[in-house]
């Protein structure tokens, strides 16, 4: 892609197409449905997924989404790679939950989230691993706070009680210590008042350089 | 023991390459508008069938994971090794023998994160599968106390990535174990977590809990 795309129209149909998926994933685990009906199905997202196989590949540098919520003033981020199109966050990604992250203060970020069906690990519980996953989400973006970027050097999470399913989660994530190019980050992850576990990441900064050569390869840098 | 059906598994690999497409693809906007409408369509549709309730059975089994039988609700839907559930990479897991397990994952492009990896996030989930597995051993349901991972390098996308899990030890109703993630290039990260033996009964009474809930439409 050469320049930014019209963004309002961009994101509004990619994040609509993203919901329609992730719906869609989401029915897949969760009804019963006969299994003539799953194969119309399969056959038409099929004939989908050849039609967008012929179009041009997304370069990583597209319009930022959630800049209105979180504007760190990165010189190295794009916003829209690490917001609208993360397996996490992203309200373009069909795989995300997705997570609505505001930013409280300079060192707070606070954030919620529902897993559906579709992320179950135990009966009516969200998979651990995946709980695991959406605090490396938050404290990633927590510890970008600081105007570094850096990458999970270290995530220790703790369980505390079961995380229900299609139920509203909160998190918050807060910058603990930044030392050197290690920043630590930790939060928590409540369902009403219940504490379902508390997490704490540690992430190295990256030089520009190595920042530069760990994206360039996926286009547009 | 009911399986899900080989079309659900058709669907899911389907919806796994949507995913990707709908990270990777670049078409004009009209493209996506036209493609939700009918996949919405077919969500409303499927809305109309019988919610699935969930089968589950610990038993002796055959299916390689030794004195507990999963539920296909445990393998074959779960999000991270299901091949009927499009959220799973998927990741396949093997018991090597008592106490150890693989698993082999390819990432998608749809779990990479803006630096061009994949998120670190769902390499902990592999990590927690991996676990789940080593601990079919026991017979028993099982629940994660601590899950701790340090990175190493980042993770490649569309690479075959090897996790070895193995128990370290066990005290009472606490088991501790190891991992190790590593693709071609050399070791991604290392892992240790505690579980927590949760019992059959306890087991029941999120099944039950569960099943009421869907009953009830929430």
């Amino acid at each position: 892609m050469s320049g930014k795309p019209e963004r309002d129209g961009f994101l509004t149909e990619r994040r609509r197409f993203a919901q329609a998926v992730r719906e869609l994933c989401a029915e897949t685990v969760a009804c019963d449905a006969p299994d003539e009906l799953f194969r119309e199905v399969a056959d038409r997202v099929e004939a989908l997924v050849e039609k967008l196989v012929a179009e041009p590949r997304r370069f990583r540098t597209v319009a930022s989404s959630l800049d209105e919520e979180i504007r760190m003033e990165g010189r190295r981020y794009h916003y829209g790679d690490l917001l609208d199109f993360s397996p996490l966050a992203g309200l373009a990604n069909p795989l995300a939950p997705p997570m609505s992250i505001r930013k409280e203060d300079d060192t707070k970020l606070v954030a919620t989230l529902v897993f559906s069906g579709a992320f179950e690990g135990g009966p009516g519980l969200a998979h651990g691993g995946y709980v695991a996953a959406a605090f490396d989400e938050l404290l990633g973006l927590t510890q970008s706070l600081t105007g570094e970027a850096g990458m999970t050097g270290k995530l220790k999470v703790r369980y505390r009680s079961p995380c229900p399913l299609n139920t509203e989660l909160r998190m918050e994530g807060r910058v603990h210590q930044k030392e050197g190019r290690k920043i630590v980050a930790r939060g928590t992850m409540h369902a009403e008042d219940r504490l379902v576990a508390d997490g704490e990441a540690t992430f190295v900064v990256l030089e520009d350089e190595v920042y530069r050569e760990k994206t360039s390869r996926f286009g547009e840098a | 023991m009911e399986k899900s059906g080989p079309q659900r598994r058709r669907l899911a690999a389907a919806l796994r390459l949507l995913s990707v497409e709908g990270v990777n693809s670049d078409g004009p906007k009209e493209v996506y508008a036209e493609a939700a409408e009918m996949l919405e369509e077919v969500v409303k549709g499927l809305r109309k069938e019988p919610r699935r309730m969930r089968r589950v059975g610990f038993r002796q089994g055959k299916d390689g994971f030794g004195k507990r039988e999963f539920d296909f609700g445990m393998v074959d839907l779960s999000p991270v090794s299901g091949l009927a559930n499009p959220l799973a990479p998927p990741l396949r897991v093997q018991r090597n023998e008592e106490k150890r397990a693989t698993g082999t994952v390819v990432y998608p492009g749809s779990v990479r994160t803006g630096t061009g990896w994949v998120h670190h996030g769902y390499v902990a989930a592999s990590v927690d599968e991996v676990f789940g597995a080593v601990l079919a051993w026991m017979g028993q349901p099982i629940m994660t106390g601590i899950l701790d991972v340090r990175f190493l390098r980042p993770c490649p996308v569309e690479e075959e990535v090897r996790i070895d899990g193995w128990v370290r030890r066990e005290s009472g109703g606490v088991v501790f174990t190891e991992a190790r993630v590593e693709v071609a290039e050399g070791p991604v990260a290392e892992a240790h977590a505690v579980f927590f033996i949760v019992g059959e009964d306890q087991y029941k009474r999120f099944e039950e809990q569960r099943n009421r809930k869907l009953v009830a439409g929430c």
